[in-house]
């Protein structure tokens, strides 16, 4: 009997759970309705970007978190230095560690805020520059968010770019913060051109993280080496801005289908400043005379 | 009601150190799900109806957090949470092996079946995101959750001292 009451209850337990899971699951289906055919200021995005807003704090933690575990690994290094070298060079010093790394942090940042500063000059644009507070929850997804919002003018959509070239686009805009999809995001297309020859193609990112020029016209010669810029077409980003350089072309055997791998120029900077552009003066790079590049700034003119 | 509690100060726990922690535990692109995690061994050891509305509101809370669709991992954490309660009353035997056993199987669950939708929206190849993506997180879930699941074990256990002799509501180590 008391078996049966036991059937019984464990019977309308798992049916009570049922009905629950289906009308969750039911208001999961409508959020995801909900979000995918409303536009980017519709009312589940503005949520999203309010709570990616108030996310921020915990996620510039994460980032100090980030810097604690380098440090972990220099103190780590440090210690596996021999006995002896450590001691002299512990006692000289001493005095002048944090002082240097204090400089040191300060001549970093001013580095990467004047590779900023040269990439304005250089494309003679105007933007907002922020820091990096965030990075991506999920393994899904490559975005980063940064301390500057529709406050500082940020909209959704306008490109972002590091010391070096592009970086990637503006997704979602709170008051205060944005995130930025990466062009190494597999959701990321960038239409683009080579500056050697003027074709036209797209970069698209990847789960691995690699770019991939596609679209490209199978008779188009690529080379490694070859500097991808970005066309303009689409409207999505500015023409003309630095992304990268062809660093391998796979040919496929018996076809003529090929894998053409860019490594951007922002892949050696360290995600930690970026400036989004509000406005783009000339064209940059379209002129083909320089190489996207170098140091020396090239010629930021050319271009409609 | 104390076990209510727990549950939901656990989910707080898991939603912040996915935010702050996990972004730094990244291992060749692949990053730990700890509310997943969370969600399907709290569902295994408890095995209420109370989890399924845990599940799918830390699942929501991620989904805003984050930038993908809205409600997706609302309804994949319910739904897991839901088969994992299942699948623990069928071929659960309170040993540490079946524990894992289990949470992988519901793991792999749920980052296939994100993959798929991902396959959906994006265009990437299914090989891709189920090699690159869905099994290195999925096994990564399993190693965290050696970490989550005495934890939270002894936790749930510490809460609940009236229960009865823990033959069967506790996972046994071995």
């Amino acid at each position: 009997m008391a078996r049966k009451q036991q059937m019984l209850n464990d019977s309308s337990k798992t049916i009570g759970g049922a009905a629950l899971l289906v009308v969750l699951l039911i208001v999961s289906a409508v959020l995801s309705s909900v979000y995918s055919n409303e536009e980017s200021s519709g009312p589940v995005h503005s949520v999203q970007a309010g709570v990616g807003m108030v996310a921020a704090p915990l996620q510039f933690v994460g980032v100090g978190v980030a810097y604690a575990e380098d440090a972990a690994g220099d103190a780590i290094q440090n210690a596996t230095a021999s006995d002896s070298s450590y001691t002299q060079l512990r006692d000289e010093n001493a005095q002048l560690k944090a002082q240097l790394a204090e400089l040191q942090e300060y001549r970093g940042e001013a580095q990467r805020l004047q590779g900023l500063l040269d990439l304005s000059d250089k494309y003679d644009f105007s933007g907002v520059t922020g820091r990096v507070i965030g990075k991506g929850t999920d393994a899904w997804n490559r975005v980063v968010t940064l301390n500057v919002g529709s406050a500082s003018g940020v909209e959704c959509g306008l490109p972002v770019v590091g010391g070096s070239g592009l970086v990637g686009q503006v997704i979602e805009v709170s008051p205060l913060t944005c995130r930025v999809r990466l062009i190494s995001d597999p959701q990321s297309g960038v239409s683009v051109v080579l500056q050697s020859n003027r074709a036209e193609g797209v970069v698209r990112g990847s789960i691995a993280g690699l770019l991939y020029l596609e679209d490209l016209d199978t008779s188009t010669e690529v080379n490694v080496g070859d500097t991808v810029i970005t066309s303009g077409l689409g409207g999505s980003y500015f023409r003309g801005v630095a992304l990268g350089t062809v660093v391998n072309v796979i040919n496929a055997a018996g076809t003529s289908d090929r894998t053409i791998v860019v490594e951007p120029f922002s892949s050696a900077d360290p995600l930690e400043e970026l400036t989004v552009v509000l406005r783009m003066g000339s064209e940059g790079d379209l002129s083909g005379t320089s190489d996207a590049s170098s140091s020396d700034g090239g010629s930021s003119e050319g271009g409609a | 009601m104390r076990e209510s509690v727990l549950l939901v100060v656990g989910a707080v726990v898991a939603v912040v150190l996915q935010i702050v922690l996990a972004p730094n535990l990244v291992i060749l692109g692949s990053m730990p799900d700890l509310v997943l995690v969370y969600v399907g061994i709290a569902a295994m050891l408890l095995r209420r109806d109370s989890v399924l509305v845990m599940a799918f509101f830390a699942g929501l809370v991620m989904d805003l957090v984050g930038t993908s669709t809205v409600g997706v991992c609302a309804g994949l954490y319910t739904l897991i949470a839901f088969l994992t309660s299942r699948a623990a009353g069928f071929f659960g035997n309170d040993t540490l092996g079946a524990s894992l056993a289990i949470s992988m199987g519901c793991f792999l669950l749920v980052e296939v079946l994100y993959a798929g939708f991902y396959i959906l929206s994006v265009d990437v190849s299914v090989i891709e995101a189920l090699g690159q993506r869905a099994l290195p997180c999925a096994l990564y879930d399993c190693a965290m959750a050696l970490i989550v699941l005495p934890i939270t074990t002894h936790m749930f256990a510490a809460a609940a001292p009236s229960h009865k002799a823990p033959t069967s509501s506790t996972v046994r180590l071995r």
